[in-house]
């Protein structure tokens, strides 16, 4: 009889002691892959990249277009798992708590490091400490786009667009997908360097803003040139120029507003890739040249394009340096706007 | 003769094989998850989208329209059999819906569900078809000031939702509204009523709250007596819908079709917002009034031929202009950019063959669903004959994983507990959830719209009245007020109130 009783029916003896034993084998062999990572064999097992956005956005783009390419380089799936919310914060704080072994990534939108921080607080500004730059991937600057058949369809440049502001009897509006967005801080900083008034009209997404500026509610549009491109091409809505200090290579028709107003000019809105801190350098070394690599491709170059977006290679140093500059001078924006801490999320 | 050249291309394009074999997944695909609670067209499109990669961009379209107007047929299903909506559009569908399950009638619901929906997908393709052009100018003429006043219209017609106490029916109406506006102010970035969790700073997620009210409360209220499913089971008669019944579905159908198709064009929950309507409408305008809240096959017929048509004129801004009119058609444009295709003004001239073959497809996908769902009415059904306690941990289950995937989140799980937990309550207390759903989705909408329209009057408030639209719109309004709050009609409503007793 005792020899086909179940495990552990005989209190104390057989059942803790192999319980204790397989939990120790169980651990040791969760612990294996991590204690013998390395550059060398990394990625062995799939590797999870968090887009703290929608899908369909840029910066979902981007990565799922770079995921795809990865999974096919290291024959080991990329899998794109999006985490939105809170401007990207909820996503961006998931990856800053993973573990640092390069399997959690992030779909780094520059507000992480760059705007966030500023309006969210303390806790949002613990969170952009505790992820580190891996590569850049693609992004664009802000273009501006206004109505054409209204007040302003005598308009063709922004020279233009600055002046009928000055003169204007009734106020001129302009629409950005959100407050304290890039779009915002740009069309602030026009405002007050140019010495014009420019009221504010926030929408929940450029699309719905897009189609108040079709539909002659709103004066001008500050966005992504991707989303206005196709009414552009269309006749319905009019683009002006690019925030960019030079021309944007996939628009090249459009000049810079700097050429209107010496000085003024917002950084690129760039997409890229970010690891929790204390991911082996070697690993973060290792996933920049595979993303350099992929960027040369002409399938991902095109598919970049079609987005209106820049692919932008170059070396983690060289992408440190860049999320740096563009914090340093959106920082300067937030405060010149007086934008200050509103949302306060822990 | 333009019309049936293009639609010739259409057909021929629709009829490839392969674009025949996709149809037919993604409409298959869309019954499956409208049928489950919780997981939405929304996340199955975005997981699914990777895998579109490698097909041409029609098929791809096609596949992923298939889902989503496939969803709206599955949707009725649960909402009908356990009073659990499978999709959001199908929340009011539960209030008649479910009662003539209850009374033996569940076949003829579904058959009801099926057979108008099918009604409306046809007219709404027609429809895409020959003026998908002008339609869009509607969409561009409705700026902050109509969808304030289009949500007004909503509000004081979700009064007319209630079929308890009109007290009642405003208090929970009002604790929609003020639920819905948790998340972060978009015009000044300010949290409200977050708490300061991250989590909330987006406000509380529809999905999971409309599940939960509904669905988990109405199981937790079976679970009180053991005994409640035996007289459903018992009555089950008849699997297809009389002659009598056919002729009622009728006219709700048409008006359910017109109303959806409209309101399908509008950015911001078309299919949804016209399924409501659509009902009250019914409500108003059917000889068999009374019957509603009761089981009126009128009731079901309306709303879910609102929410196909609604479902499928949502691809009008979206392949004429670019924009799109909800969530789902925001992926869309995705698929269409990742496919190489620039979605906006262009496509129809550029791409004739993906743009008729997809609105040819859609004609073809709703045959298939009627084909699929009609033999499928016995087999759902007969679900009713799961033991409780089997059925209720799975529905469970599927309603967590459905809310989970929306966005790989826990923090909706446990919304959907509370949810669950706070609506059994209401319902102890003879509250109705239709009102509260519709406040939750109207207030923040209401409050969006209203504070633009302001801005960019400058602060002048008789934009409201001075644009045509808006102010038509705020007629019936006023109109629909006077309706409800006439004593003689709130009389009648306290008795059929006692009456339900």
């Amino acid at each position: 009889m005792e020899s086909i009783a179940p495990f552990g029916a005989r209190k104390g003896r057989s059942l803790p002691s192999l319980v204790r034993f397989s939990f120790v084998a169980l651990s040791l062999a969760a612990a294996a892959p991590a204690s013998a990572q390395s550059a060398d064999d990394y990625p062995n097992r799939p590797v999870t990249i968090v887009v703290p956005y929608s899908p369909g956005g840029a910066t979902d783009i981007v990565v799922r277009a770079a995921a795809r390419e990865l999974t096919a380089m290291y024959n080991q799936t990329f899998i794109v798992v999006n985490k939105a919310g809170a401007a990207g914060q909820i996503g961006a704080e998931f990856v800053s708590k993973s573990p640092p072994d390069g399997y959690t990534l992030l779909g780094y939108p520059e507000n992480i490091y760059s705007i966030n921080p500023f309006v969210f607080g303390e806790a949002a500004n613990a969170v952009s400490q505790r992820l580190v730059p891996v590569t850049n991937l693609g992004g664009s600057p802000t273009a501006i786009a206004i109505n054409t058949t209204g007040k302003m369809k005598d308009v063709k440049t922004f020279a233009d667009l600055i002046a009928f502001t000055k003169s204007a009897t009734v106020p001129v509006t302009y629409a950005t997908s959100g407050v304290t967005t890039p779009y915002h801080l740009l069309a602030q900083e026009i405002a007050r360097t140019a010495q014009i008034k420019l009221v504010h009209v926030p929408y929940k997404g450029t699309s719905d803003a897009l189609t108040d500026l079709v539909g002659g509610r709103v004066d001008i549009l500050f966005g992504a040139p991707a989303v206005m491109k196709p009414m552009s091409d269309a006749g319905k809505v009019r683009m002006l120029a690019v925030s960019s200090a030079e021309r944007f290579p996939l628009l090249p028709e459009l000049p810079s507003i700097s050429d209107t107003l010496p000085n003024v000019q917002l950084k690129n809105i760039d997409n890229g890739i970010a690891a929790p801190l204390g991911t082996p350098p070697a690993i973060i070394e290792k996933l920049n040249k595979a993303a350099n690599e992929i960027l040369a491709r002409p399938e991902i170059k095109s598919t970049f394009e079609r987005n209106l977006l820049l692919p932008m290679p170059g070396s983690v140093a060289e992408y440190t340096k860049r999320v740096t500059e563009t914090r340093t001078e959106r920082e300067r924006l937030i405060k010149a706007a007086n934008i200050g801490q509103m949302a306060l999320p822990q | 003769m333009e019309l049936l050249s293009n639609l010739g291309l259409g057909f021929s394009v629709a009829f490839q094989p392969m674009n025949l074999a996709y149809c037919f997944l993604g409409t298959l695909l869309g019954t499956l998850i409208g049928v489950l609670p919780g997981i939405g067209p929304l996340a199955t499109i975005a997981m699914l989208l990777p895998l579109t990669f490698g097909l041409t961009p029609t098929a791809s379209l096609i596949m992923l329209a298939g889902i989503f107007y496939g969803s709206q047929y599955g949707g009725s299903t649960t909402a009908i059999l356990i009073n659990l909506p499978g999709e959001s559009s199908s929340a009011v569908t539960t209030i008649d819906g479910y009662q003539m399950a209850r009374h033996g009638r569940a076949g003829p619901a579904l058959a009801a569900a099926g057979l108008s929906s099918f009604f409306a997908g046809t007219v709404a393709t027609l429809l895409i078809a020959i003026v998908a052009t002008p339609l869009t100018e509607i969409a561009i003429s409705f700026g902050p000031a109509e969808y304030f006043s289009l949500m007004v219209v909503g509000l004081v017609s979700s009064i007319a939702l209630a079929s308890g106490s009109i007290l009642k029916a405003i208090c929970m109406i009002c604790a929609g509204l003020l639920l819905g506006l948790t998340g972060t102010d978009i015009y000044t970035a300010t949290p409200r009523f977050t708490f300061g969790s991250t989590e909330l700073s987006d406000g509380l997620d529809f999905v999971a709250i409309a599940v939960g009210v509904f669905g988990v409360a109405e199981i937790m209220r079976n679970l009180e007596g053991a005994n409640a499913r035996e007289p459903i089971i018992a009555k089950v008669a008849g699997l297809f819908p009389s002659r009598d019944d056919l002729r009622r579905m009728i006219g709700p159908s048409i008006r359910g079709t017109v109303i959806g198709s409209l309101l399908g064009i509008l950015p911001g929950g078309g299919a949804l917002l016209s399924s409501f309507v659509a009902y009250n409408v019914e409500k108003k305008v059917s000889k068999n009034s009374a019957e509603f809240g009761h089981g009126a096959i009128e009731g079901v017929s309306a709303p879910e031929a609102a929410n196909n048509a609604g479902a499928q004129t949502s691809f009008i801004p979206m392949l004429s202009l670019g924009i799109p009119s909800n969530a789902v058609m925001a992926l869309m444009v995705g698929a269409m950019i990742i496919q190489g295709i620039t979605p906006g003004p262009n496509v129809i001239n550029n791409n004739p063959d993906l743009f008729w073959g997809l609105i040819a497809s859609m004609w073809l996908g709703n045959a298939m669903l009627i084909i699929l769902n009609l033999p499928l009415i016995g087999i759902w059904v007969s679900l009713l004959r799961v033991p409780y306690t089997v059925l209720f941990p799975a529905i469970m289950a599927f309603c967590c994983i459905g809310v989970y995937s929306v966005n790989n989140s826990a923090f909706a799980v446990y919304e959907i507990t509370a949810a669950g937990l706070a609506g059994y309550i209401l319902a102890k207390l003879d509250c109705e959830m239709p009102p509260f759903i519709l406040g939750f989705i109207l207030g923040p909408m209401l409050e969006e719209h209203l504070r633009r329209a302001m801005i960019i009057s400058s602060g002048d408030p008789t934009v409201f009245v001075t644009r045509p639209i808006s102010a038509v719109l705020l007629v019936i309004a006023v109109i629909a007020l006077v309706i409800v709050s006439l004593p003689a009609i709130a009389r009648k409503r306290e008795v059929v109130f006692v009456e339900e007793d």
